[in-house]
């Protein structure tokens, strides 16, 4: 992805729309990356950077220690809380939780390094940790889907997603790096498609989703009338057995009287 | 997956970043079958005559300079069409044949839509190379003037585009690292007849020498000026971090600036490895490694540096010490030198003083000793027979004889008189000054032992003898009677001595000489 990739030229119209508040980034690397380079150059605020390796971390911490909002954190991002396999791969943008074998129809070359079992953290722990609200999110490691899987109910505040993705053409690779299955999962949170911008290898790109509000609203609408008629239901329900309670009051007041008669007369009859 | 065989491959084009030895793989290629393109037919114009051209028609930047938002795919005009064919009709006549041309980055969707028979050899090398093209690189640049950022960005886009146009058309591209052909050839060849069907001669492949891949060394230089150097191996880029920037939060940012650049070059890198047909097998290069290293090779070489300041600052106030040390050990040597001088002086003045001490004793033994008959010889006897002597050899100096005489004596008795006024003056001044008797006084004994002799011998001569003859007979009348007789007896006595003298043989009965006595001068 070069630097005038189309999917900036988006962000920079959605920042006017929605503000950042904070963003993510998830996989920022060395610090030299595209993303990283991007932030730098539209001087956003309120970032922090996440990287699971320690070693691209330690130039990353610097890179960030230039930005006073800046924030780098090590940690490794994963679908499930504890220890996790961090795989490292020839090429660093590759290393992750992702085996690199899977990726070899990607980069037909591309050399497995070793491996670590890393203590890592999901998406949710993360976000809980910050005291203020994020609002975009930027997945810069495979596989994107499995990580906002583990999000949870703290993307409810999230506007912006970008995440890495593989295409579908390579079916061979982890279906939770595809962009089908990313697409529908948060379609179904309320967020749409936006775009996708590929990388110098085509099997590889970005996919931009910004948070639907038509389909909240619309789902809000869904639910409130579907609570309408709930009430209206519940309102029937109500007349109903209030009637039936007047119904039975009714009685109860002629077998009351009924009840007094039978006793007076009973008195009578002992006096007589 | 392979591509497909293509057997339509007529020509091939090399395109790599002008430091990537894409000359060589040309050159590998022309020698195994390929044949080298020959201009076209009509105008004569070489492919890379062509490229040019459309170059320099459409204002592509300079391939040294672009960037990545420089490197956009020209789409020339229809017309130019006709230049193709002809460079097409003036090769007809060869199976296979191709070119190397750098500037080809800018037209690489042109030739790949103009001709499906072309298959491009996309070259690439390690970042490093870039610093050791002398015609790209100075031999040494200076990381804050910008030119590491621009040869950064260069590479990096020139090798990216490069990267997705093989990403893109797996089947027409062969991506390949120039140094791992030249070490291995049959890889290459095996590759390109994988593709297509080309008449490769790879008989007899050998193993190109390679030159030593120099990578970018960096040296930063030491404030001292006692180790400071610039030497360097020749056509080697050398990074020389500037003095003033050392240890300074700028230099650090420099430093880092440096090593992000490294970082990027890394990342294509390995982009390209990861993707190449034929990759390099050396070892990939550490990409987040370089900042770190870099920032530990600035940690320790301002460490180094302190160090190093430490040791300068020791060294030079030893160095004053040993100065000033040695400028008190040189002035403790002039002065030795000085009293040297001066104890030889005196030494040489003490000799010349002994010298003339003993010249001076000599003079006064030769004095006493002679002065005996110096003073013997100033005796009026002495001078009167002296006087004799001299005119009796004449009748003028006999006649005048008694004249002489009277006049001799006049002298003698005013000299006294003169000396006894002398001696009484100069005892005056003696008592006066009252200074001690001089030490260099010669003893009695050695005065009286040198001039006896001296006196002994005077006394016997005529002059003295007769001189005392007339003296002693002057005093009285019958002296003077007598006078003549003594004279004519001292002279017969002097003769018979001398006669004895020279012939003791004739005289041994000799009588024993008279004995005379002194008659004191000063009478």
């Amino acid at each position: 992805m070069s630097n005038n990739s189309a999917i900036f030229d988006w962000l920079d119209h959605l920042r006017e729309l929605m503000p950042v508040s904070h963003l993510v980034l998830i996989g920022a690397g060395a610090g030299t990356g595209t993303w990283v380079s991007y932030l730098r150059s539209r001087n956003y605020k309120g970032v922090t950077l996440v990287e699971a390796d320690h070693c691209q971390f330690r130039h990353l911490q610097r890179e960030s220690s230039h930005h006073p909002e800046w924030h780098a954190r090590l940690q490794l991002i994963a679908p499930k809380n504890g220890p996790t396999v961090f795989y490292e791969a020839g090429l660093s943008s590759e290393s992750g939780i992702l085996k690199p074998e899977v990726l070899r129809q990607l980069w037909a070359n591309l050399k497995i390094g070793g491996q670590r079992t890393l203590e890592a953290l999901t998406l949710e722990g993360l976000l809980a940790e910050f005291s203020f609200s994020v609002n975009w999110l930027v997945i810069d490691c495979l596989p994107a889907l499995a990580i906002l899987a583990s999000a949870g109910a703290s993307l409810e505040g999230v506007q912006i997603i970008v995440a890495r993705v593989v295409f579908d053409e390579l079916a061979d690779c982890n279906e939770m790096a595809h962009l089908g299955p990313l697409q529908e999962s948060l379609t179904n949170l309320h967020f749409r498609f936006l775009t996708v911008d590929r990388c110098r290898n085509p099997g590889i790109g970005y996919a931009l989703f910004v948070r639907d509000s038509r389909s909240v609203i619309r789902q809000m609408g869904d639910q409130l009338t579907r609570s309408s008629q709930e009430v209206v239901h519940l309102k029937a329900e109500l007349a109903e057995l209030k009637f039936r309670d007047k119904q039975q009051s009714s009685e109860a007041a002629s077998i009351e009287a009924q009840v007094d008669f039978l006793k007076e007369a009973l008195m009578q009859n002992r006096k007589t | 997956m392979m591509p497909e065989k293509c057997n339509t491959v007529s020509k091939t084009i090399i395109v790599g970043h002008p430091a990537s030895g894409l000359g060589q793989v040309e050159s590998l290629l022309l020698s195994h079958g390929m044949s080298s393109a020959l201009p076209s037919r009509r105008e004569a114009m070489h492919p890379r005559q062509i490229t040019e051209v459309l170059c320099k028609r459409y204002r592509t930047p300079s391939l040294v300079s672009v960037g990545e938002l420089d490197i956009q795919q020209i789409a020339p005009a229809k017309q130019w069409d006709e230049m193709i064919l002809d460079l097409e009709i003036g090769n007809s006549g060869q199976e296979w044949w191709g070119w190397a041309d750098s500037a080809c980055i800018f037209l690489l969707d042109y030739w790949r839509a103009l001709d499906p028979g072309v298959m491009f050899v996309l070259v690439y090398n390690k970042p490093g190379e870039l610093f050791n093209d002398p015609d790209l690189c100075p031999e040494v640049f200076d990381p804050t003037s910008g030119q590491n950022q621009r040869f950064t960005d260069n590479w990096v886009a020139y090798n990216s585009k490069l990267l997705e146009f093989s990403l893109s058309h797996p089947d027409r591209t062969l991506l390949v690292h120039s140094d791992e052909i030249l070490r291995d050839p049959s890889n290459f060849f095996e590759q390109i007849q994988a593709r297509c069907e080309v008449p490769l001669n790879d008989d007899g492949v050998e193993q190109l020498a390679i030159g030593d891949i120099n990578p970018v060394w960096i040296r930063s230089s030491v404030p001292l000026e006692l180790t400071e150097s610039r030497e360097g191996p020749p056509k080697q880029a050398m990074l020389v971090v500037p003095p003033e920037l050392m240890g300074t939060v700028q230099a650090a940012r420099q430093h880092r600036g440096l090593a992000n650049e490294a970082i990027v070059r890394a990342q294509i890198y390995q982009e390209l490895q990861a993707v190449a047909q034929i990759p390099s097998g050396d070892l990939p290069l550490p990409t987040c490694d370089l900042g770190v290293d870099w920032d530990h090779l600035v940690a320790q070489s301002h460490t180094l540096s302190d160090h190093f300041c430490q040791l300068y600052q020791a060294l030079v106030g030893q160095h004053h010490r040993w100065t000033n040390k040695l400028n008190e050990c040189d002035l403790l040597l002039v002065q030795v030198h000085q009293a040297q001088e001066e104890l030889e002086s005196y030494f040489l003045k003490n000799n010349l003083l002994r010298a003339e001490v003993r010249h001076l004793k000599k003079a006064i033994v030769e004095l006493t000793r002679h002065g005996a008959a110096k003073r013997l010889k100033k005796q009026l006897s002495y001078r009167l027979g002296s006087i004799l002597v001299a005119n009796s050899s004449s009748i003028g100096g006999v006649l005048g004889m008694p004249f002489y005489l009277v006049a001799e004596t006049n002298r003698f008795r005013r000299q006294q008189r003169l000396d006894r006024q002398r001696k009484s003056s100069k005892k005056r001044e003696k008592r006066k000054k009252t200074g001690p008797k001089s030490q260099g006084a010669l003893a009695k004994s050695d005065v009286h032992a040198g001039s006896a002799q001296a006196v002994k011998k005077i006394k016997q001569q005529l002059s003295y003898r007769l001189g005392q003859a007339i003296v002693r007979n002057a005093r009285s009348p019958i002296g003077w009677i007598r006078m003549p007789f003594s004279l004519i007896g001292e002279i017969i006595r002097f003769k018979k001595r001398r006669i004895r003298m020279n012939d003791p043989s004739k005289f041994s009965h000799d009588k024993a000489p008279r004995k005379q006595t002194q008659v004191s001068d000063e009478q």
